[in-house]
């Protein structure tokens, strides 16, 4: 009766149901009153979506983040660079620190030093 | 004579869910304006008649949408967009559940019969806010198969995908929820 009543049966089975309401008192009365509820359960108000929803909604998507698709893709090439940077920065850094090591102390020393003995 | 290429094309088809998602997750904003276009009206309705609150309810649509944006790329098409929008919206309406007050659990309450009826205006909107009332009051799953398929019309399987459980499990929470609101409610005729 409520597959009937959702409008979930074939036309075949619904014509068997409706054949059979029509002979059978206490199964019609059952769907009267379910008929009766259907009509009660129409009769609510709704609210409406609010002015500028669709704004708002976006505005505060967008300031969240991209879509999280796009996000890698666009900002690959940039991930790529700022890796090559830090690579290479930290490469020079511990070539440049292995070959200096031992000048460090004279270079600090000399730069301490050369305001205070120009002449050196 | 063969009519050509141009004549056939009368008019581009209505763009699918589907496609406005798939752009979404491209970030095209003008898609997912019109995703907000489309469900923004069925998403408020069902969410009101669970919670029964527009704030609350308008509240847990924005955050659908924001979802749906955030998980676009994720959408794969062995369901229909629609059903993945209510799953989204409605794992949203039970965790606002879990998490609400419970003084607003409280049984739905009757018509005061001993009051003077004021106006015909006020005792509509009564019998609607105990109706409401009295739907939000059912088993949370009986409730949502009720808006599903009595209110939003949908069919006993696109409520099933989006409840994730059964059509025969749709069918049961039905008949349970409208022989209770059958008893709840006559005292409302
Ligand atoms: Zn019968």
């Amino acid at each position: 009766m409520h597959r009937f009543l959702d409008r979930e049966l074939d036309r075949e089975a619904s014509l068997r149901v409706e054949a059979h309401l029509s002979a059978c008192n206490s199964c019609r009365q059952e769907f009267y009153q379910l008929l009766d509820l259907e009509d009660q359960l129409e009769s609510t108000p709704l609210p409406r979506i609010s002015a500028g929803f669709a704004g708002r909604v976006i505005e505060q998507a967008l300031r969240t983040r991209e879509p999280a698709m796009t996000l890698p893709m666009r900002s690959f090439p940039t991930a790529v660079a700022a890796c090559a940077i830090v690579i290479v920065t930290w490469v020079g850094f511990h070539i440049g620190e292995a070959y200096s090591t031992a000048r460090r102390a004279d270079i600090i020393q000399s730069a301490l030093s050369s305001p205070i003995e120009p002449g050196s | 004579m063969k009519p050509t290429i141009a004549t056939q094309r009368v008019e581009p088809p209505p763009v699918s869910d589907e496609m406005l998602v798939e752009r979404t997750a491209q970030g095209d904003v003008r898609a997912f304006e019109e995703l907000i276009e489309r469900y923004q009206d069925p998403a408020l309705r069902v969410a009101f008649r669970f919670v029964g609150d527009p704030q609350e309810a308008e509240d847990l649509v924005q955050e659908t949408f924001l979802r749906v944006y955030r998980n676009a790329h994720r959408y794969n098409y062995s369901a229909r967009f629609r059903s993945w929008f209510f799953q989204i919206l409605i794992n949203l309406c039970r965790d606002w559940l879990k998490k609400k007050k419970p003084f607003l659990f409280g049984d739905p309450p009757l018509v005061a019969r001993s009051e003077p009826d004021p106006s015909e205006a006020i005792d509509r909107e009564r019998r609607a806010m105990v109706i409401r009332r009295a739907i939000q009051s059912l088993p949370p799953n009986q409730t949502l198969a009720l808006i599903l398929c009595h209110y939003e019309e949908m069919s006993y399987r696109e409520a099933s995908a989006v409840l994730e459980t059964s059509e025969k499990a749709i069918e049961s929470l039905l008949v349970r929820a409208r022989r209770t609101l059958r008893t709840r409610l006559a005292e409302l005729r």
